[in-house]
């Protein structure tokens, strides 16, 4: 009995629940919990992706309890590659918060390792109501660190972010109700089944539900028009929390990837590609109102959370235009783009923290003690973020702009992703040259040497580097996701390896 | 909590425990019948709103067996840890194991699921009451103004 598929899902738990008993103890003991925890997921991680990478799907009964009674867990090459992204990521935003943010409130560790529980759980369900509890589960753990070291503009922006997703989460378990009271079933490759075999009078019932679902998935994801919580949340979050949440949107991404290809894929029946003609259009417009956000702001926190809007809209219409080439660019780009937003946040927060009152407001300052390195380092992300040669953003658009050439819509594709890059480059050229060359000369003495900026910019060139590491490895890697594309693309592999049995 | 009724204040405490067998009653039963760790959990939660709003939030929290949070804490870890002998067995994590232990007159039944369900039962009692007695308070402050 391999335990692989749960093991990711556990150990955050477990790691939770020891902090929390810890949670008076030393903050060094705390602190090395935590980061232990993340490199041991890193590395369960790991092992999973190279379990699935053959193509094979685990399949994990809870309980022994057969599917689709009881709720399984199932690792395919999709729920590895997303949990791997979640658990890079979460070592280089831990290694951030590990310089002081961590203890500025409470339960900052806890918190974090149930995010991680949360997210793997979702990545990694195979039940749709399971899905929903995953999705508490992160959502709760993030509103305690979208709160985390409190302040008035943090609350406010966090009392908004909560109440929308209490709404989206009402709603969802609306979704969920109604599709169990139709179908009598909640395990996801049951529901692939019986959605096609749903009788005519119920077609319209259970299209609301997947509609409704899809809005639900649409708001995590930050699709137009359900968006507008993310800009003030994650430019209000402290950095950590903010970088840890650019893979939040993703699971929404995720969500909407899962269902649309098991559940309403082309075997669907009178349901088959449910989301057609919406999704495209949505991105795309995602896009645009994400590069105009970012040109549009006047502080460099929230310019970079317009920016993981924008991204949204790339990812999604990679998914939207639903070919296996254009699902294996959006999976390329999915963890690039996760990587670049975070570094962005990790690194607002390094330059913000050296302009005393300005923080990151797009105004003339002094110069930054340490501006070359500090200049630099943006520059690089910036670069990433825009997708320009030679970093893996523009590997992935390229590969999108090119699977993008089979669709009938090509040209409105074509025109959105490069004039969307354009206005990307332009606020983002904008802000860097705002920051690092219309400064005034500093007055007075000059200011002491920052000690222990490179240590404060070590994760953050992790994570460059981790965009590099996409760049180097790009051939196995956009392989790998054009495998992965290819799996999800025919759902039956993944019902049967679920409820066995030969008939679809 | 002014004006006392003394009938409460003396009603309360055998109230209490009678509450809590109660709630132990409903989590043994929930093994085949309705019940289990989660309505127990509530029930007892019951009990110590009664104390504490009518002996205060301190006696509430001197009455339970450790800190709310606390118990909270070790309950979502007894009911994690429920799950692992059926992994080490060679089984997927959370399968049960039963043992029947004969009694003569009855046979009882152990399991993990009554493990699991004791987990339960305190992670609903620890994390409510916690919350109930960080509120009751902040209502009694309202109250007053």
């Amino acid at each position: 009995m391999s335990h692989l598929a749960i093991a990711p899902v556990l150990l955050p738990l477990l790691a939770g629940i020891l902090l929390l008993l810890l949670r008076h103890g030393d903050i060094r003991l705390r602190r090395a919990l935590s980061v232990a925890a993340v490199v041991a997921e890193i590395g369960l991680a790991v092992a999973l992706l190279l379990a699935v990478s053959g193509g094979e799907i685990l399949v994990y009964a809870l309980g022994d309890w057969p599917a689709p009674y009881g709720i399984v867990l199932v690792a395919d090459r999709l729920s590895a590659w997303l949990v791997l992204t979640t658990a890079l990521l979460a070592l280089f935003a831990l290694l951030h918060a590990l310089r002081g943010i961590d203890v500025a409130g409470r339960h900052f560790h806890v918190l974090f390792q149930l995010q991680l529980f949360g997210l793997a759980g979702a990545f990694l369900t195979g039940d749709l109501f399971n899905l929903f509890v995953f999705f508490e589960v992160l959502l709760l753990a993030s509103y305690g660190l979208m709160l985390h070291g409190g302040g008035r503009a943090r609350t406010r922006a966090g009392l908004h972010y909560v109440v929308l997703n209490l709404a989206g989460s009402t709603l969802f378990l609306f979704a969920v109700g109604t599709l169990y009271g139709v179908t009598g079933t909640l395990n996801m490759a049951d529901l692939a089944r019986q959605v096609a075999a749903v009788p005519a009078d119920n077609v319209p019932v259970v299209r609301a539900a997947g509609l409704l679902l899809f809005g639900v998935f649409a708001l995590k994801a930050a699709l137009l028009p359900l968006h507008l919580w993310l800009p003030a949340a994650y430019a209000q979050a402290s950095a950590p929390a903010a970088a840890l949440f650019a893979i939040m949107t993703k699971v929404g991404a995720y969500a909407i990837l899962r269902v649309s290809t098991l559940m309403f894929g082309a075997g669907a029946g009178p349901l088959a590609d449910l989301l057609g003609g919406w999704l495209l259009p949505l991105a795309l417009a995602t896009l645009v109102v994400g590069m105009l956000g970012a040109v549009a702001s006047t502080r460099l926190r929230a310019q970079v959370a317009y920016l993981v809007v924008a991204s949204a809209g790339s990812l999604l219409t990679a998914f939207g235009l639903n070919t296996a080439d254009s699902i294996a660019a959006g999976l390329y780009y999915l963890p690039h783009t996760t990587f670049a937003a975070a570094a962005l946040f990790l690194i607002s927060d390094a330059i913000a923290g050296r302009r005393g009152e300005l923080a990151d407001r797009f105004e003339p300052g002094p110069a930054l003690p340490a501006h070359a390195l500090l200049g630099g380092l943006f520059f690089v992300a910036a670069v990433a973020m825009a997708g320009l040669p030679p970093l893996s953003g523009f590997l992935g658009k390229f590969l999108l702009l090119r699977a993008a050439l089979d669709h009938p819509w090509w040209p409105w594709v074509l025109g959105t992703v490069l004039a969307g890059s354009l206005l990307g480059l332009i606020a983002l050229a904008r802000s860097g040259s705002l920051l690092f060359y219309r400064a005034r000369p500093a007055e007075g003495a000059p200011p002491p040497r920052q000690a222990g900026l490179t240590a404060e910019l070590a994760p953050f060139a992790g994570l460059l580097l981790l965009g590099v590491g996409l760049t180097v490895a790009a051939g196995p890697l956009s392989d790998y996701a054009r495998a992965t594309a290819e799996q999800i693309l025919q759902p039956y592999h993944y019902v049967h390896a679920v409820l066995g049995g030969g008939e679809r | 909590m002014t004006p006392r009724s003394i009938l409460l204040a003396r009603a309360v405490p055998p109230l209490y425990w009678l509450m809590l067998a109660a709630a132990a009653w409903i989590l043994l039963r929930g093994h085949n019948e309705p019940g289990g760790g989660f309505i127990g959990g509530l029930v007892a939660v019951a009990a110590s709103a009664a104390v504490a709003i009518v002996l205060g939030e301190a006696a509430a929290r001197r009455r339970m067996p450790r800190p709310p949070l606390e118990l909270a804490v070790l309950g979502v870890l007894l009911a994690g840890l429920a799950g692992l002998p059926g992994a080490l067995a060679g089984q997927p994590y959370l399968t049960h194991l039963w043992w029947g232990v004969d009694l003569g007159i009855a046979e009882l039944k152990l399991s993990t699921v009554m493990l699991f369900d004791l987990g339960v039962f305190c992670a609903v009692w620890g994390t409510l009451t916690a919350y109930l007695l960080a509120l009751l308070p902040e209502a009694a402050k309202e109250e007053g103004t």
